[in-house]
């Protein structure tokens, strides 16, 4: 089983507080971190991943904000209890952004579906 | 010792080294032996190469430590050179620990990073009973052979014909060890991931267990050696079956959630 992870693309022109929020956002959606996950301390993350710390501590604020995590200063960064887990929304938000990747390479509606489904074969070998 | 003499005896010691370099040398059947061992089913080349790696890390800086911790030894004068041997070898393992987490703090260079945003603390790496094991073993050994140097009458008694010199040679080598094994979990503990992260967690525990293993088997000898009867070697052998429980893979079901 692979582990829940979070992957920062330096090149990829997105900035990378908002790659990690969004991707700690659909993971905490999609219910991969439930309720009550601990996440690292600022500074585990950003060295991970490297990245400076105030990064991660603009992401935990932008999480906090949207009431995905809650932070104390005994437990940490917590995901919260009230975080919602709605899959259909975290696969729309993965269907919309992978349409829009497909359609910047060129690949039509048919063959970007030929690609999920011949993923979802392989997953299951 | 003539010039002559100490420049065959370098080059002797560096062909040494370069034999016992090709020995331990891994490969990559023991690096997926590693990964097997501990635990990760069918490892993937990058997750071979990444174990790999983390092999060489340690063990290049074995032969050298093999040879050059009994010089160091002998040369300041701690021990004498049938002790200096048995010493070299967990010296050298922790030492070789020591200096490949250090190595481990450096960054990735590329530009594609991952994380498990998962919290990590001590306990996710080495049981707490270890720690505590690690921690009453050390303070037992530094206690006693602290007290044997002060003349404390209970703690002499355990250290029977021992001098101070060896007593405070002893006492250094408790404390080093003690301090290199909080260190070696410090630094695994803090290290950034690997790029494979489906083996991070694994070699984070295997960097931290078998140090504190090892420690609790030196200090358990540093304790025992006072006794030359049947209670030094209770605690001597003791000191190696704790040894091979902590350093021993994890179980699937008592690994932490990083994984």
């Amino acid at each position: 089983m692979n582990p829940v992870e979070v992957v920062v693309d330096a090149t990829s022109g997105v900035a990378p507080w908002r790659q990690v929020r969004d991707q700690l956002a659909r993971l905490i959606g999609s219910g991969a971190l439930p309720a009550g996950t601990r996440l690292p301390t600022i500074r585990h993350l950003a060295r991970d991943l490297g990245l400076a710390a105030g990064t991660i501590a603009r992401t935990y604020r932008e999480l906090e904000l949207a009431g995905l995590v809650e932070t104390g200063r005994a437990r940490g960064t917590v995901v919260a209890e009230s975080a919602a887990i709605d899959p259909a929304a975290a696969l729309r938000d993965l269907a919309r952004d992978y349409a829009a990747a497909a359609r910047a390479l060129g690949a039509d509606e048919a063959t970007a579906v030929a690609e999920v489904h011949a993923a979802y074969q392989e997953r299951q070998e | 010792m003539l010039f002559g003499d100490v420049v065959v005896l370098i080059v002797v010691e560096c062909l040494f080294a370069l034999l016992v370099n090709a020995i331990v040398w891994p490969t990559k059947r023991s690096a997926k032996r590693l990964l097997r061992r501990w635990l990760v089913k069918d490892p993937t080349e990058a997750e071979v190469a990444e174990a790999l790696t983390y092999l060489r890390r340690r063990r290049i800086w074995y032969p050298w430590l093999f040879i050059g911790l009994p010089i160091v030894f002998d040369g300041i004068g701690l021990l004498s050179h049938d002790q200096d041997n048995v010493w070299s070898f967990p010296a050298m393992l922790l030492i070789g620990a020591l200096l490949a987490e250090m190595l481990a703090q450096r960054r990735s260079p590329t530009p594609i990073r991952a994380a498990i945003p998962v919290r990590r603390g001590l306990t996710d790496l080495v049981p707490g009973w270890a720690l505590a094991l690690h921690t009453v073993a050390a303070l037992g050994a530094i206690v006693l052979l602290g007290g044997a140097l002060a003349g404390l009458g209970w703690a002499r008694h355990w250290y029977p014909g021992w001098s101070a010199r060896l007593l405070w040679v002893a006492l250094a080598a408790a404390v080093l060890t003690a301090l290199v094994v909080w260190a070696v979990v410090g630094l695994a503990l803090r290290r950034p991931s690997v790029a494979e992260l489906r083996i991070d967690p694994v070699l984070r525990i295997r960097s931290a267990r078998v140090p504190v293993g090892l420690g609790v088997a030196v200090l358990c000898a540093l304790i025992g050696g006072g006794q030359s009867d049947f209670r030094g070697g209770i605690v001597f052998v003791a000191g190696l079956f704790l040894w091979s429980v902590i350093a021993r893979p994890v179980r699937r079901r008592q690994r932490p959630a990083l994984a």
